[in-house]
C-alpha cells in the first residue's frame, strides 16, 4: 500500500505553529471506485465546528487505487471528525438528488455510516491525544 | 481544477442530508432467553386462538405456477393477467415485524386465458430481500422495527420492500413501495430487474435517484402516468412520466405538510390534487408509523396543482380527517372540483396494521366511509357521505381524472379484521350494488375491468381468502351484477397473504 501525502490547508491550527506537542493523523479511504474523479476531505475539530461546517482542514486525495491514505500534521489535542466525498464525475461538487441526498460516494471517520439519519459528531468523532493516530473509512455508494 | 474552499465545504455538506426517512426504531427487547416472548411468538400464539390472523402469516418461499381449481366459466373476453403486490417476508428467524407495512414484497399473478386461471407468486428481489435471504434474518432495522446490529440504512432505497403496488409500465411491470424508487420487474418471468432511475436518459440525470414514489400513480387518460413522492421535510415531488415511463416533467412542490403521510393522491384533467392528512409526528415515540399520530386540530388541507406548470393553483380546507386512498377526481363545467375519498375519524388504522403483526385484533369501530368532496370555485367545499364502511376504493380505469357513475369498494360488515364484501356504488344516486362473501372471508382489493372501453360494461375481479379451508380465491363478477356473487371463481389448494394493490393487463 502506498502512503500519499497530500496538501492542506490548516486555519485553525495556524495560531498554534510552535506547538511543540503537534500531532499527526493518518487516514485511510478504503472500497474506492478507483479511477472516477477526487475525493474531498474535510476534518473538523470539535462539534461545533462539525455542525457548523467550518472545517479545520481540508484535503484532496486521487482516486487511482482502491485505496489511499492522507496524513495530517500539526494537529493540536481535542476531538476530532472526519468526512468526505468521492466526486466521482470529476466536477467539482457533490451531486445530489433533488431533495439533496448524495448520488456520489462519501464516509466518515470511524467508519461510521449514516442510518436512518445523518452521522453525529459523537459517532464519528476521535480524540487526538498521541502523536500518531490512524483511523479508516470505507467509501459509501448508493443503492 | 481547485475547489474553491466555499465550494467544498457546501458540497462536503450534503453529506448530511445522505438519509431522509426521519426515523429510528422502536427498541424490542427480546432477553437471549429460550423463552422470548416478542412480536413473533405473540403473533403465533394468537394464531392458534384466531384463525383468521392467517391473512398476516409469513410466506417462506415462492409459489410455483399452479392452474387454480375453477367454479363456474370464464368469460371469452376476459383475457390478461391480474398482477398484484403486498407484504409477505414478515419473518426472519426470531424477529417478525413490528407493522404490517414492513414485510417484504411479494408480486401474484392470476393470468386469466384459454378458460384457466393460472397462478404464481414470487418475493421481490430488492437487494435487501436477496442480502437477508441467503443468511436467512433481517440485516436492517424497518421503520418501525429495531434489528440487533442492523446494517446502517444509508438511503431509503437501502430497506425499500417494493411491496405496496404493481403497475405495468411499458413492457415491465413497476413494484411501488412509497418512500423510495419503484422496482422493476419482468412480466415474463416476474424477476427483479432494479431500482428504476427515473432522470435516466432524461434531463434530469441522477438527480431523481432514491426519490420518494408514491405507490398511486394514475395513468392518464392518454397513457401518461402521474405521481407524487412526499419528503419528511414537508417537500412533495410531482412526477409526469410518458407511458413507458420516461420522464417528462418533475417539480418539488414546498407543501410544508409535516403529517408524515399521504399515501394517494387525486388526477383531474387539468390538476393534480395533494390531499393531506390531518396528522403531526410525535417526537416522543420513535417507530416511524408509532408516531404517527391523528390531529383534530389540523385540517386536512387539499392543495390544487396545475398539471402543465406544476405550481399551486388554489388550496382548500377540509374538516380533519385521515385518509389512505382515493377512487376518482374530476372536474365540472362550473370549475367546481369534485372527488371522492375513503375518510377516517382518526388514525387509529395505521396503529392496529402494528397491533396486528402481534395478533392483537379488536373491533374497529373507526373504518373508513366513503365521502364525496366538492371543492366549490368560490372556496367553499361540501361533503356527502353515503354511509356504510369503504376501503381499497377503485374505478373503470379509463376515466381516471374524468367524471366516473361507479365507485366499486370493498366493506365490512361484521369482520373486524379486513373486508367482508365487495360494493358498487353510483356516485350520482347512492344506490348500492354488494356482494357479501360472509365473515369466513378476508376480502382484498377487487379491481374494474372494461374490455369495451365502457364503463357500464365489464368484470369486477378481486381476490379473497376463506379462512376455514386456508385457501384463497380469486372471484370474477359482472359489474352490473355484483349481488349475484362471481360468475367464476378459482381457488388455489394454499392460502396467500393478503395484500393491498394491483393491477389488471390485458393480453397484448
Amino acid at each position: 500500500m502506498s502512503i500519499k501525502y497530500l496538501a492542506f490547508t490548516l486555519v485553525s491550527c495556524a495560531l498554534f505553529l510552535n506547538d511543540v506537542a503537534a500531532k499527526e493523523l493518518t487516514f485511510t479511504i478504503k472500497n474506492i471506485k478507483e479511477g472516477q474523479g477526487k475525493i474531498y476531505v474535510q476534518l473538523f475539530k470539535g462539534e461545533d465546528n462539525y455542525r457548523l461546517g467550518k472545517p479545520d482542514a481540508v484535503a484532496i486525495a486521487t482516486s487511482d487505487d482502491k485505496e489511499t491514505t492522507l496524513a495530517f500534521n500539526n494537529l493540536t489535542e481535542g476531538d476530532y471528525a472526519l468526512r468526505y466525498f468521492h466526486d466521482q464525475n470529476d466536477n467539482g461538487k457533490m451531486d445530489v438528488n433533488l431533495m439533496g441526498a448524495p448520488q456520489e460516494g462519501y464516509g466518515f471517520s470511524n467508519n461510521v455510516k449514516p442510518s436512518y439519519g445523518p452521522v453525529k459528531f459523537v459517532d464519528a468523532k476521535f480524540s487526538i491525544s498521541a502523536d500518531k493516530i490512524t483511523n479508516t473509512s470505507d467509501v459509501i455508494y448508493g443503492e | 481544477m481547485l475547489l474553491s474552499r466555499r465550494k467544498l465545504i457546501k458540497s462536503v455538506g450534503a453529506i448530511g442530508a445522505a438519509c431522509s426517512l426521519p426515523l429510528t426504531s422502536r427498541v424490542l427487547s427480546a432477553p437471549k432467553q429460550v423463552n422470548v416472548i416478542n412480536t413473533k411468538s405473540l403473533f403465533e400464539s394468537a394464531l392458534d386462538e384466531n384463525p383468521a390472523l392467517i391473512g398476516f402469516s409469513n410466506v417462506a418461499q415462492d409459489f410455483k405456477p399452479s392452474s387454480m381449481t375453477l367454479e363456474g366459466k370464464l368469460p371469452a373476453d376476459f383475457t390478461g393477467s391480474l398482477f398484484r403486490n403486498g407484504p409477505a417476508k414478515m419473518h426472519r428467524a426470531n424477529t417478525r415485524y413490528n407493522h404490517l407495512f414492513e414485510g417484504d414484497g411479494m408480486i401474484q399473478q392470476f393470468r386469466f386465458d384459454g378458460g384457466e386461471i393460472l397462478h404464481r407468486g414470487r418475493f421481490v428481489k430488492t437487494n435487501k430481500y436477496v442480502k437477508e435471504q441467503q443468511v436467512d434474518k433481517f440485516l436492517y432495522s424497518g421503520p418501525d422495527t429495531k434489528v440487533a446490529n442492523s446494517l446502517a440504512v444509508t438511503s431509503n432505497d437501502t430497506v425499500n420492500t417494493a411491496n405496496t403496488n404493481v403497475i405495468p409500465v411499458g413492457d415491465d411491470l413497476w413494484a411501488l413501495w412509497e418512500a423510495g424508487s419503484p422496482t422493476k420487474i419482468d412480466e415474463q418471468t416476474l424477476d427483479a430487474k432494479g431500482l428504476v432511475n427515473l432522470g435516466e436518459s432524461t434531463k434530469y440525470g441522477t438527480s431523481l435517484k432514491g426519490l420518494p414514489f408514491s405507490a398511486h400513480p394514475k395513468i392518464d387518460t392518454n397513457g401518461d402516468i402521474f405521481n407524487f413522492g412526499l419528503h419528511p421535510s414537508g417537500q412533495v415531488v410531482v412526477y409526469h412520466l410518458s407511458p413507458n415511463g420516461m420522464t417528462k416533467n418533475v417539480s418539488l412542490i414546498n407543501a410544508n405538510y409535516k403529517g408524515g403521510m399521504m399515501h394517494d393522491f387525486l388526477i383531474t384533467a387539468r390538476h393534480l390534487l395533494l390531499v393531506l392528512p390531518s396528522l403531526s409526528v410525535n417526537p416522543l415515540k420513535s417507530g416511524y408509523f408509532e408516531r404517527t399520530e391523528y390531529d383534530p386540530d389540523i385540517p386536512m388541507r387539499v392543495l390544487i396543482v396545475d398539471k402543465n406548470t406544476f405550481k399551486i393553483t388554489k388550496q382548500f380546507e377540509l374538516p380533519a380527517a385521515f385518509v389512505f386512498h382515493f377512487g376518482n377526481a374530476w372536474e365540472e363545467r362550473d370549475g367546481s372540483i369534485r372527488f371522492d375519498a375513503c375518510l377516517y375519524k382518526n388514525a387509529d388504522i395505521i396503529h392496529q396494521l402494528s397491533r396486528v403483526m402481534a395478533g392483537k385484533t379488536q373491533e374497529d369501530k373507526n373504518k373508513a366511509t366513503s365521502v364525496l368532496i366538492t371543492l366549490h370555485t368560490n372556496g367553499a367545499t361540501s361533503l356527502d357521505s353515503f354511509g356504510g364502511t369503504s376501503e381499497f376504493p377503485r374505478i373503470a380505469p379509463h376515466l381516471t381524472g374524468l367524471k366516473n357513475t361507479y365507485l366499486y369498494h370493498l366493506s365490512a360488515h361484521k369482520n373486524a379484521l379486513w373486508s367482508d364484501s365487495v360494493n358498487r356504488l353510483s356516485v350520482d344516486t347512492g344506490k348500492q350494488d354488494t356482494y357479501r362473501y360472509g365473515a369466513d372471508f378476508l376480502v382484498e382489493e377487487h379491481v374494474p375491468v372494461c374490455p369495451k372501453g365502457q364503463e357500464s360494461q365489464g368484470y369486477l375481479v378481486g381476490t379473497a381468502l376463506h379462512i376455514p379451508s386456508k385457501r384463497t380465491s380469486i372471484n370474477v363478477f359482472d359489474v352490473n351484477n355484483l349481488a349475484n356473487g362471481p360468475i367464476t371463481r378459482g381457488w388455489l389448494p394454499y392460502h396467500l397473504p393478503l395484500g393491498f394493490h394491483g393491477n389488471f393487463k390485458k393480453d397484448s
